[in-house]
């Protein structure tokens, strides 16, 4: 239920993720971006991790993350393999 | 009332009989009835007895048996508490009494008291002894008593519970708390049961309390149960009510037992069902009574239906902020793709929202190619190895290939169930009639009503996306149109001769390949690489990023190049054309060429016959032409002009002598049919002819005259 409630804060973050692929941010750093409390964003970048929309590309110490590509398959046809 | 006056029977009979002054009062004091009997003690200290009775009705008397109680000192009353079942208590004071042997006692005590002095001797011999051997009787007595009074209370209960319905419905509908405040309410209103609790399904079959209120109850919260598995666990199972009483005795309460410090003595538990369909357990129970009395188990069906309604109203006001979220959510992200033009942030903003929305794991948008008739894939998250297999199949279900026309209707989403175990949302991307593609997001163990909901947020999501998409790739193609059409001109300003041919080239190139049934992409790239095939490719390929054209003008400059020794079938078709006709321009043949090509190509025999065609043609419709116009100008058109019409309605007269209907002429002049009318009945009314025929007749008349 919690997660739902965030959906949009949820949203917001990919979307700011995604027009700035090549930004690297700390969760606070994320937050601070967002206006909003860490302890909301947490969960959300936990998440979002989780299914792959972004990595973390810091160390253990200094989380960094940034958005991740998804995967691009071109010229699949539909009768033979991808080309 | 009659309950009361029976009450106040009792008591008198009972004073009368024991030579005592009888009271009850409830919780607070309050007497239910006058007193009975007529203790001469008792009168005399009457008022300072109320007074006593009242202070120490407020103590907690937990004992449940008559007992003597020295309201003064050496002076007695026997208290007898009676609790009623719903949770009220009232307490029988019957007095006075004194000890045997304590006369000279108290009498001193009553001259030490602030009341006129009376003959203490004689009352106190008339006041009831307490002895060794009436004790117990007079214990007894007080006992049956307040047996007698419980049965009358108990009757006074029940007609009192259409009153407690009223007030425990009042209490549930009009206050806006939360369950465990619900339940709070229950608990001071129905005294009956300690402790309220509520366990919902979680994740696979697994329940878990999720709601208890009551003292003590803290540490059940979050127990977990499957169904069958104990008291709790059955009423899922059996879906009917359950009541339990001596409870501590019943091996099927083990988890209170466990989870406890005190041991509940009867249980109830009532299946309810929520709003998704999922059952959930109101349960309660009393850790003092021991049997839940017919009128208990009324009541409980009564408040387990309070709590169901509660319940599926707190859903439906989660899932209305839920919706509401969502529209908001799906508010901005319609905001952000309407004023993104690019085709590629589009496309990521439906794979990852989507993945958002559903958390299903995966999601992947299939879209399909125009120029290369093939499907290009944005994937994310885990597709166990499928996704390839997936895409085929659902191209193929979908007719992506085959740029089937869609009606708008048909745009809805469908959840299709894959062999690996898993139940996949397509939404159909589509623009007008034509399907885009699919946007396709998994679930993983999602009920069906979860799936309907997210299907409906995604549906919403594909046609915005479909139109946006739409609208970001025509941006994309007439920026690049832009680019090409400003490099070709540019030809013009340095080399016009060039310009020319090229000019030429591109037409030739333009009929060719519309004429060899090529699609209406890959001849929009022939022409544009023949309008280019100026610049080098690798001046196109930096300049134009991500389109084909240096890639037709690298083939085709190869093909061209005496030094390359590149196969004819090695090239691209469109390659062979830009190649084809560039020579023809430039050397009027192509027999370079034909001996590139092994002569064994039909494109080219395509393009021979196609430059004999034309130069025909040309001749033809030149000479047809001529005739025409010349004709035209001596008749139709200069007759019009001679006609007292307006600019617009000559035209709109030249059309209708053509045989345009008013339709066709309003696409004609890009106007309304509204305003082809208009112009049509004033031409009528200039010629003053009825109608359409004899406009035209009109007009030949008059072009005959003149001649």
């Amino acid at each position: 239920m919690a997660q739902k409630e965030l959906l949009p804060l949820q949203m917001e973050c990919t979307m700011l993720f995604q027009s700035n692929p090549y930004m690297t941010k700390t969760i606070e750093e994320v937050a601070n971006m967002l206006a909003k409390p860490i302890e909301d964003v947490k969960p959300i970048i936990t998440l979002l991790q989780k299914q792959g929309i972004i990595e973390d590309v810091g160390d253990p110490v200094k989380p960094l993350y940034r958005y991740k590509e998804p995967a691009v398959m071109t010229k699949l046809s539909t009768t033979g393999d991808v080309k | 009332m009659k309950h009361l006056e029976l009450l106040k029977e009792l008591q008198s009979i009972y004073a009368e009989r024991y030579g005592l002054t009888i009271i009850t009062t409830d919780s607070s004091g309050q007497l239910l009835v006058e007193k009975g009997g007529k203790n001469e003690l008792c009168k005399i200290l009457y008022e300072s007895f109320v007074k006593q009775v009242k202070e120490n009705v407020k103590r907690n008397w937990q004992f449940r048996t008559p007992v003597f109680y020295d309201i003064w000192p050496g002076i007695y009353t026997i208290v007898t508490p009676i609790h009623i079942e719903g949770g009220h208590t009232y307490m029988l004071w019957a007095g006075l009494f004194i000890e045997e042997d304590t006369a000279e006692f108290v009498k001193k005590q009553l001259s030490q008291m602030d009341i006129t002095q009376r003959d203490w001797d004689l009352i106190l011999a008339n006041t009831p002894e307490i002895t060794q051997s009436n004790r117990e009787e007079i214990l007894h007595a007080n006992r049956k008593l307040a047996a007698l009074i419980e049965l009358c209370l108990k009757e006074s209960e029940g007609q009192n519970l259409f009153q407690l319905q009223n007030q425990l419905f009042q209490q549930a509908f009009t206050t806006k708390n939360d369950m465990e405040a619900l339940f709070h309410d229950f608990i001071s209103i129905y005294q009956t049961f300690d402790f309220f609790g509520l366990a919902s399904k979680q994740q696979g079959d697994t329940y878990e309390v999720t709601h208890i209120v009551g003292e003590n109850t803290a540490t059940f919260q979050g127990v977990q149960f499957v169904p069958g598995e104990g008291f709790l666990g059955r009423v899922i199972i059996t879906d009917e009510r359950g009541f339990l009483d001596n409870a501590n005795q019943d091996p099927r309460t083990l988890m209170f037992r466990q989870s406890l410090e005190s041991q509940p003595k009867s249980l109830f538990a009532c299946p309810i069902k929520q709003q998704n369909g999922e059952k959930a357990v109101f349960f309660g129970g009393s850790f003092t009574n021991s049997r839940i009395s017919k009128t208990s188990q009324e009541l409980v069906k009564m408040i387990a239906a309070i709590a169901e309604v509660r319940l599926q109203m707190d859903m439906l006001q989660s899932e209305q902020y839920q919706q509401l979220n969502r529209l908001t959510a799906l508010i901005e992200i319609c905001k952000l793709m309407a004023i993104t033009p690019d085709v590629k942030r589009i496309i990521y903003i439906l794979v990852d929202i989507s993945l958002n929305l559903v958390e299903g794991g995966f999601s992947c948008l299939v879209l399909h190619d125009k120029e290369t008739d093939n499907m290009n894939v944005v994937s994310r998250g885990n597709w166990k190895g499928h996704m390839e297999e997936y895409v085929k199949d659902a191209a193929k279900r979908y007719q992506l290939e085959n740029r089937k026309q869609y009606q708008p209707e048909a745009a809805t989403p469908h959840v299709h169930e894959v062999s690996w175990g898993a139940s996949i949302i397509e939404c159909p991307l589509i623009y007008r009639d034509q399907l885009l593609g699919i946007l396709c997001v998994g679930t993983t163990n999602q009920s069906n009503q979860v799936i309907e909901k997210h299907a409906n947020f995604l549906q919403t999501l594909a046609i915005i996306g479909g139109v946006s998409l739409q609208l970001a790739s025509r941006g994309e193609e007439n920026y690049l149109d832009q680019q090409v059409n400003t490099l070709f001109r540019a030809i013009q300003q340095f080399d016009n001769e060039t310009f020319t041919q090229l000019e030429k080239a591109t037409n030739m190139a333009g009929e060719f390949a519309t004429k060899q049934g090529l699609a209406v992409p890959m001849i929009k790239a022939i022409v544009q690489a023949c309008q280019l095939s100026y610049y080098s490719a690798s001046f196109l390929e930096e300049t134009l990023q991500d389109s084909h054209i240096s890639m037709i003008v690298q083939e085709a400059k190869i093909l061209m190049d005496q030094e390359y020794s590149i196969k004819w079938e090695e090239t691209s078709v469109p390659a062979q054309i830009v190649a084809l006709t560039l020579s023809y321009t430039r050397n009027h043949s192509i027999e370079d060429l034909k001996q590139k090509s092994g002569n064994t190509t039909g494109l080219i025999e395509s393009f021979t016959a196609f430059i004999n065609e034309t130069q025909i043609q040309e001749d033809q419709i030149s000479l047809k032409e001529e005739i025409n116009i010349e004709k035209k100008l001596h008749t139709v058109s200069t007759t019009i002009k001679e006609l007292n019409l307006s600019p617009r309605e000559q035209e709109v007269l030249d059309l209708v002598i053509q045989g345009f209907n008013n339709k066709q002429i309003a696409e004609q002049l890009y106007i309304s049919g509204h305003t082809v009318k208009n112009h049509v009945t004033k031409i009528f009314q200039k010629l003053n002819v009825p109608d359409r025929a004899h406009a035209i007749s009109k007009v030949y008349q008059m072009r005959q005259n003149s001649s």
